[in-house]
């Protein structure tokens, strides 16, 4: 499998790992052996979406990343009482509150938290998550650099969300490889909102991200996760969560940005009562492709999941949406569901869904429900004679489609960023 | 609840074999000389031998699919792949062999016919040994006749159409079926003929290791109508046989076909089975598909909606007992404006067994205005059994639109509660609620097979709840 590209191509990777002179020993082995998988392991495969032909392996990884900084404007998106900001790799803004800091919690960059807290992340990182599998996610197990590391012992609740901003700019940076780790104590509650944007430009920026969240009996974790990255970056992600007795994990991901979105998310729910609902909004315009892989594995008795993917295609993109609802034996008494719309905006657009129950226990409820179809005519045809420009019609029908699951993010702030974008795609 | 309602796999219940009686019978094993010979022995042209070495070639090259059903234990090289029953074939019912005569007797045929069956064509092993057809449909100029003797008796017909709906190169077992074909139906439907009665064939295995490949042709002209019913029963046996038809149905122009299949293999039957139609402008086609009994089923009857207008359907049930694995669904592709389509599809697993709905809904760019509605149900009888399904869902056009529902669930308790208060066995409830879950089904079937499916979900069900 490994070309003579390849080894160059490990060998400087290899040579911006030494440079890492402020991970710990067991950061570094990780890194090395993640290095030690990379090259036998090709890039990911996903049925409908081929990535020969991006030429991935022609990105210049080892291009070293210069220093930049958050354009203000996007930083006062962010700025709420917690928040840590990264630019290309390396930590710009920590901000925290005293009484969270007081009761505990701990937002910190994650290279730091591997040396400040290593007794808390070893144990977890890259234990949530699967083993890498392809050559994308072992990328950023090996080479992961901005990201942070969020613990809310027992019983705290966070009440204001904390919020993570990663930003790259693609003229100083080929690669962007975020990673955060997210550890919920027993019976806590946070909220956290990871914003990915990158700046535009001609080169390729390939970027891998990676999440993990671990939520112990009884905790509560919403976590919002908003891409805008720009058309020149392709985009790898994997958001794994481990959820417990009785606890809770929601997603509100929203994918709009990369040239390509290969997206991976997995819930596992492991302990009787444990519960999370998905909810994922994507719109993809221009060339865009997305694949996205959901799926949400019932391990335990009593447990109970729910996807609800809306998509809104025009232009030339094109999406997959791979739902899996997977009850395994013993998981009795469970309930499992998915929900996938996609709004077609366009006739060169294409948009396949494969939303799917693997059922292994009968004591169960499952069911999912899927729909395609374009703006309705006649609701377009009144809107118009009241005097609405067809354009100005379809932002209003695609904001009514959209609105049951932007409105119901909990969070206004990330409610309004998403809106924003959206916004932004109806205007390109 | 102490005791789980659960279906019982019964011993097959037409198990019973009839000893061998083929006159000709070939040796273990898939090579050229044996496509060539199976050729020889049916005095084919030579474009037809062309065709089966063709195919052959490819079904060589293509390789083993790695998805749906386990067909690791499936051996080509152990399967015979030609048997002829006797030397003639029957012309009327007393010509046929007592031995066959009498496993008919026990499927239930004759009686069958008599009722009100237009013709019955009863393939026992790779020959059609017996053949009629009601003498009003003949002279409506409808062709029903078998497979090789369409070939003989109606060359240009069968030329024109014949693997142009399902090519070799479609997959593996389309290739394998089309080297080694024998038997199957040939329907011919002229223009604005409506043929009211079903044309019914029964299909059967008796000998061990035994593949069979039967091939369908239906041709459906503008404006007629035609319903073809097929049933399969065959004995159980302990080592791995293999299924593997091609059926291809054209309906042309306003016309509508519904095919039928009441399906009951041996547990030891590997079934992989392309199905295809393709419907031009206003022409409607409609599967009906049961799927009970074999080892491993692989079927997914796919309508090509290729003209304006035209409308696919697909309703199907699938049961699947201890170490069976029914990978079933259904494929609607719209390649037009205005096109329909519905799939509801119904599986039981029960004592282990696997049931899997694997289906494809796609819209072309041209498919403006196409509609499709897919609802799949299932029920699991017990906690060993699974459930799959994967619908797939393909979307190149902003104009048309599509509706997907699925559920997975037990029988409920409630109504078995209901059920049993007023004074029903649990057994008696659960059986009531399986033939209500699959009387969508049922509903659309012949009254006479209606009623052997209903036997066959008793059969199934009987003396369950321990």
């Amino acid at each position: 499998m490994s070309t003579s590209t390849d080894v160059k191509w490990v060998a400087d990777l290899r040579e911006l790992i030494a440079l890492r002179q402020n991970d710990p020993q067991w950061v570094t082995d990780m890194r090395q052996h993640h290095m030690d998988l990379l090259a036998d392991l090709a890039w990911p495969e996903r049925q409908k979406t081929p990535l020969r032909g991006r030429h991935l392996d022609l990105i210049p990884l080892g291009f070293p990343t210069s220093p930049s900084s958050v354009p203000q404007s996007l930083l006062d998106t962010v700025k709420s009482p917690a928040y840590i900001a990264f630019a290309n790799g390396e930590l710009q803004e920590l901000a925290f509150l005293d009484d969270a800091a007081r009761q505990g919690v701990i937002v910190a960059p994650l290279a730091s938290a591997v040396t400040e807290q290593r007794q808390l992340v070893e144990p977890l990182l890259g234990h949530i998550m699967d083993e890498p599998a392809n050559r994308a996610e072992a990328l950023n197990a090996a080479m992961w650099d901005s990201g942070a590391f969020i613990h809310i012992p027992a019983d705290v609740k966070v009440l204001s969300p904390i919020l993570i901003l990663h930003y790259a700019d693609s003229t100083r940076a080929r690669r962007f490889v975020p990673r955060t780790l997210i550890l919920a104590g027993p019976n806590s509650r946070v909220t956290v909102i990871e914003r990915y944007v990158s700046s535009a430009g001609d080169e390729k920026l390939l970027f891998t991200g990676g999440v993990e969240i671990l939520a112990e009996e009884g905790a509560h974790i919403h976590y919002g996760s908003l891409q805008n990255l720009s058309p020149n970056t392709e985009v790898f992600i994997r958001r794994q969560a481990e959820v417990h007795h009785d606890a809770n994990v929601d997603w509100s991901i929203g994918e709009f940005g990369g040239g390509l979105t290969v997206a991976t998310d997995k819930t596992r729910l492991v302990e009787p009562g444990a519960h999370s609902t998905n909810t994922m909004v994507f719109f993809g315009s221009r060339s865009q492709r997305q694949d996205f892989d959901t799926r949400i594995i019932h391990a335990a008795p009593h447990t109970n999941s729910n996807i609800v993917a809306k998509g809104v295609m025009t232009d030339r993109a094109r999406s997959s949406f791979t739902g899996v609802t997977d009850i395994r034996p013993g998981a009795i008494q469970s309930d499992g569901r998915q929900k996938e719309q996609t709004l077609m905006l366009s006739d060169a657009a294409r948009a396949d869904a494969v939303p799917s129950l693997l059922i292994n226990e009968n004591d169960v409820y499952a069911a999912h429900s899927a729909s395609t179809g374009p703006i309705d005519k006649v609701a377009l045809f009144y809107l118009m004679a009241r005097g609405l420009s067809e354009a100005a019609a379809t932002r209003l029908f695609v904001h009514g489609f959209l609105a049951p699951v932007i409105e119901a993010i909990p969070l206004e702030i990330l409610r309004n960023s998403v809106w924003e974008s959206v916004e932004g795609k109806l205007a390109e | 609840m102490a005791s789980k309602p659960t279906m019982v796999n019964e011993e097959y219940q037409y198990g019973f074999n009839d000893g061998d009686v083929s006159v000709l019978k070939f040796a273990q094993g898939l090579r050229r000389e044996t496509v060539e010979e199976i050729s020889r022995i049916k005095k084919e042209p030579k474009w037809m031998l062309d065709f089966r070495l063709h195919s052959l070639d490819v079904f060589y090259k293509k390789p083993m699919q790695h998805w749906g059903a386990d067909l690791s234990q499936l051996d080509f090289e152990k399967i015979v792949y030609y048997v002829r029953p006797s030397e003639n074939q029957g012309r009327t019912w007393e010509d046929v062999p007592k031995a066959i005569k009498d496993t008919f007797e026990r499927l239930g045929i004759p009686e069958a016919e008599k009722k009100f069956l237009a013709g019955v064509s009863a393939q026992y092993e790779s020959e059609v040994v017996y053949h009629s057809i009601h003498k009003d449909l003949q002279d409506k100029g409808i062709i029903f006749t078998d497979t090789d003797s369409a070939l003989r008796e109606y060359p240009e017909l069968f030329r024109e159409y014949f693997g142009t709906v399902v090519p070799p190169e479609d997959n593996k077992f389309a290739a394998l079926n089309s080297a080694v074909w024998s038997g199957g139906s040939f329907v011919y439907i002229p223009k604005g003929v409506s043929c009211d009665i079903p044309l019914q064939a029964y299909f059967r295995i008796n000998s061990e290791n035994m593949g069979q490949f039967e091939r369908t042709l239906i041709i459906a002209e503008d404006n007629s109508f035609g319903h073809y019913v097929e049933g399969c029963t065959a004995p159980s046996y302990n080592s791995e046989s293999l299924h593997s038809a091609v059926v291809e149905i054209l309906v042309k122009e306003g016309a509508r076909m519904r095919y039928t299949t009441v399906q009951n293999w041996a547990s030891n039957v590997y079934n992989l089975v392309t199905k295809r139609a393709v419907a031009y402008k206003n022409a409607t086609m409609e599967w009906v598909d049961g799927n009970i009994g074999s080892k491993a089923t692989m079927k997914y009857p796919s309508v090509y909606l290729m003209g304006e207008g035209a409308r696919g359907s697909v309703l199907s049930i699938a049961v699947a007992g201890h170490n069976q694995h029914q990978d079933t669904g259904a494929k609607m592709v719209h390649m037009a404006p205005n096109t329909t389509s519905t799939i509801v599809s119904k599986s039981i697993s029960q004592h282990g067994g696997k049931t899997t709905y694997r289906g494809l809904v796609h819209f072309d760019k041209s498919a403006i205005g196409a509609k499709s509605n897919v609802k799949c149900d299932t029920l699991l009888m017990d906690n060993e059994s699974v459930n799959d399904t994967v619908p797939y869902t393909e979307v190149e056009t902003s104009h048309a639109e599509m509706e997907h529902e699925a559920t997975v669930t037990k029988v409920s308790e409630e109504q078995l509660f209901y059920l049993t208060a007023r004074g029903l066995t649990e057994e008696e409830a659960t059986r009531l609620i399986i033939l209500g879950f699959i009387e969508p089904f049922t509903r659309e079937l012949p009254m006479e097979f209606a009623v052997e499916m209903n036997r066959l979900i008793k059969f199934e069900m009987e003396g369950a709840i321990g």
